[in-house]
């Protein structure tokens, strides 16, 4: 008995040798691999990017350019088109500019277009205000309080710099304008 | 063939918006800024084919101009600066959720 199980023992021993000898692979199949699939490190870096269709890039490029607008500008969106438009003007230049530059139209954001931007973001946010507070006019003399004289805020009009800022956007204002036909009479 | 362009090339462009705007959505896009963007894949496509396409996808309810309040008055902004997004037709079809025979290639 105990011959027979030290004959057991030595054949099983040459068996898990063969399943160890399986798993690594041979050089034939190493080979074959390398000759049907080549292996990433053997393809340089410029053949990986003509590999895919240029339709195929073209997706994937503005698919990661989407996720990054939706993740970064996705909150300033001023809502639904049709609905409320204040503050879209704004919004549709930023994620406008932010488009042209990720999808590499536009090497980088120059100073002036920082500067047409804020102005208009800045324009964009006094129009904002305005709005809301004549609004708050409205709502408060539909509900009769515009009687007692303080809920509703009187001064709604545009702060006076206003003026100067939209002459330095567009060079001239409505007012100069006005003021200029009244002097020629 | 219409204008030069077989059946299949306006096909192809006319999905390739639909799919730029889809990857963008909810986001609006200018005629120009997809029309630069779209010219990397076809780069012999010319502006009056190509705002013709947006017509149509508009007409057929897949593309929606977004009027921005800064446009005084939206009649006369040129095309070119005009805010174009994908509708939730334009959407589906995109996504190939639902088909249409003019656009499937």
């Amino acid at each position: 008995m105990v011959r027979a199980t030290k004959k057991t023992t030595a054949r099983k021993a040459p068996k898990k040798s063969a399943v160890a000898r399986k798993k690594t692979p041979t050089k034939k199949t190493s080979r074959r691999k390398s000759a049907g699939a080549p292996s990433a490190a053997s393809v340089a870096p410029g053949e990986l990017a003509k590999t895919p269709l240029p339709i195929e890039e073209y997706r994937q490029r503005l698919g990661a350019v989407g996720r990054l607008m939706r993740a970064a500008l996705a909150d300033l969106e001023a809502g639904a088109p049709g609905g409320d438009r204040v503050g879209q003007g704004a919004y549709l230049q930023v994620m406008g500019r932010a488009f042209e530059v990720l999808d590499g139209l536009s090497q980088s954001v120059d100073v002036d277009d920082l500067v047409k931007i804020s102005k208009v973001v800045a324009e964009q946010r006094r129009a904002e205000l305005n709005h809301r507070k004549l609004q708050m006019v409205v709502e408060a003399a539909d509900a009769g309080a515009h009687s007692n004289g303080d809920v509703a805020p009187r001064d709604v009009e545009l702060p006076d710099s206003f003026g100067e800022i939209v002459r330095q956007i567009y060079g001239a204002t409505l007012a100069s304008d006005l003021n200029g036909a009244a002097d020629r009479g | 063939m219409a204008n030069g362009r077989t059946a299949r090339q306006i096909k192809l462009v006319r999905n390739e918006v639909l799919v730029a705007l889809n990857m963008l959505y909810p986001a609006a896009l200018q005629a120009e800024q997809l029309m630069r963007s779209l010219l990397s894949v076809f780069p012999t496509m010319e502006w009056d084919p190509f705002r013709r396409d947006l017509a149509y996808l508009c007409e057929k309810g897949y593309v929606q101009r977004v009027v921005s309040d800064n446009e005084s008055d939206p009649k006369f902004t040129p095309w070119r600066q005009r805010w174009f997004r994908l509708t939730s037709a334009g959407m589906e079809v995109a996504d190939h959720v639902i088909g249409d025979p003019a656009l499937d290639e």
